[in-house]
């Protein structure tokens, strides 16, 4: 197993298109770093100017950050996404069953997708905290700040008031964990579509779609502001309630659902 | 299955406009009724400009985002597996390299035209089975409750001629897709279609952050369009940006295409 998972995840890192997706997430966090440098040159910053509310996990206003997340889907399917499928056209997946045991290639896949997924997404986000800290000060967030927008009952919300670094840390680790979901998506579609860049996009589709029919669903009155949509809970500061029990909660449900569909189709993988 | 998503976002996008439409007549007590362009308008109008100072949080108008993003999602890949086994076949018979690129960009334009077509098709049939007004006039009353979220800026007074209608509501939203979808579609010939799709979906996004003839977006826009909002973008504006895309990149694509290697190593 350790062999096919070192094989797997050498493909991937050394892999034009990880490069590629890196690139532009970086692009994204230098789009975001760059807005909140110009605010700092020209005003000097305000009361409310901290690492720990500028960084683009949490700011949720520039063009970065929305780029960044909205993205994100699209983003993480990209080092791998058509990888696999490519594989399984070409018969280069049927060398490789030829020549290890079919139940550890197929799981060294899988943890080769969400292993690339995660770092595509957490990458970005870790040198973001360090550029941002390169021009904010890390002082910790208050609630009377205006610039806040972590509320009480909000993921970690304890946490960010009292140890904003803890907390900005877990954040990073919440998003890998979701770009590795969502690699795994990808992974899946691939096994069931056949157009290889439909099969890609299908993830962020989808995620929009849910966002989409939930925005359209009449909420009843006192409905709680808590947010449902799998799209808006990939940013951690979003704007409706996102307690972390509901956060691990779907990301431990969609990796139940993608494993439990991903290991019974191809356990149905036919080479011939 | 192409346009099923157009079909599907029709029909969602109605039954959230009749609830809303319901909610608006209750509060004005209006006598007279919604037409199916009022339902067309809900479907295109997109979202108010982002205050960029105000640190609001951004978010993408998802409905708008959807449509627009499912609609570039249909054309996607398209010239990369026109390079491929038969489609190879075929650009070696048609002799002229010039004509098979532009038989592309026809194809994305029609593409996106039928994308449209098969939302209006739906919004029509979804009326008539409603038992809604099918005339082409835009009540300015239901102008106002389908802009309703967005007021701050709103006209008072709108021109309701067929030539708005058609013109703005109909056409401009056509236009604009064609020219993010072409964008795409020439930016295939350097890189991957996912890489392409990206870059269109963050041309939307853009055009979502700012509010300018340059982020191409904003022009599917309705909310955006100077007939409904104060200080918008005009619509002969954007017919010519959008045509002007489309055609500048069809000459700039021929010529690439023309010195471009068709038998490029494959993945």
């Amino acid at each position: 197993m350790k062999k096919e998972i070192k094989v797997e995840l050498h493909k991937v890192f050394c892999n034009r298109m990880f490069v590629a997706a890196l690139v532009i997430g970086l692009v994204f966090v230098g789009l975001d770093w760059f807005d909140h440098y110009q605010f700092i040159k020209a005003s000097g910053g305000n009361g409310d100017t901290s690492l720990y509310t500028k960084w683009i996990g949490v700011n949720g206003y520039t063009l970065g950050c929305g780029l960044f997340f909205n993205l994100m889907p699209l983003l993480t399917c990209i080092p791998f996404g058509s990888s696999f499928f490519s594989e399984l056209e070409s018969g280069q997946a049927d060398h490789f069953l030829c020549r290890t045991n079919r139940a550890r290639f197929f799981e060294a896949k899988f943890i080769a997708s969400f292993m690339i997924g995660g770092t595509t997404v957490a990458v970005p986000l870790i040198i973001s905290l360090a550029a941002i800290a390169l021009i904010c000060p890390t002082l910790t967030p208050s609630v009377t700040w205006f610039a806040v927008t972590i509320e009480h009952g909000f993921f970690a919300s304890v946490l960010y008031y009292t140890h904003p670094l803890v907390y900005v840390l877990i954040a990073i680790l919440i998003d890998f964990l979701w770009g590795g979901v969502i690699a795994c998506f990808c992974l899946v579609a691939g096994l069931f579509i056949r157009k290889r860049y439909v099969a890609m996009a299908l993830p962020f589709g989808v995620y929009f779609g849910i966002d989409l029919i939930i925005t359209i669903l009449k909420k009843p009155k006192n409905y709680p502001r808590l947010e449902v949509s799998p799209l808006r809970l990939m940013y951690i500061a979003s704007d409706n309630m996102n307690p972390a029990w509901l956060v691990i909660g779907v990301i431990v449900l969609q990796i139940v659902i993608i494993s439990t569909v991903y290991f019974w189709k191809v356990r149905r993988y036919e080479s011939i | 299955m192409r346009y099923l998503p157009a079909v599907v976002f029709g029909i969602l996008m109605c039954i959230q406009c009749s609830a809303f439409i319901d909610n608006g007549l209750q509060e004005l007590k209006m006598q007279d009724s919604p037409s199916w362009i009022h339902y067309l308008m809900y479907c295109v109008k997109g979202a108010a400009p982002y205050e960029k100072g105000s640190k609001e949080q951004f978010i993408i108008p998802i409905a708008w985002m959807c449509f627009m993003m499912w609609g570039l999602m249909s054309g996607l890949g398209y010239l990369y597996s026109s390079r491929q086994a038969v489609g190879m076949q075929v650009l070696i018979r048609s002799e002229k390299r010039a004509a098979w690129w532009l038989s592309k960009c026809i194809w994305n334009c029609l593409n996106c035209l039928i994308y449209f077509v098969a939302l209006y098709v739906t919004i029509l049939v979804y009326c008539m089975i409603a038992g809604i007004n099918l005339s082409m006039e835009a009540n300015p009353n239901y102008v106002l409750i389908v802009f309703a979220e967005s007021s701050f800026r709103l006209k008072e007074q709108f021109e309701t001629g067929l030539g708005i209608v058609v013109v703005t509501i109909m056409l401009l939203p056509i236009v604009c897709m064609c020219a993010i979808s072409i964008i795409q579609l020439f930016l295939e010939l350097f890189f991957k279609p996912v890489i392409c799709y990206l870059v269109s979906i963050t041309i939307l996004i853009f055009s979502v952050w700012d509010m300018s003839p340059f982020a191409l977006g904003n022009f599917s826009m309705l909310i955006r369009n100077s007939w409904v909002m104060q200080g918008g973008l005009d619509t002969t504006m954007g017919i010519i940006v959008c045509l002007g895309v489309v055609i500048l990149i069809s000459i700039v694509g021929t010529y690439r295409f023309k010195h471009y290697d068709i038998l490029s190593k494959e993945e």
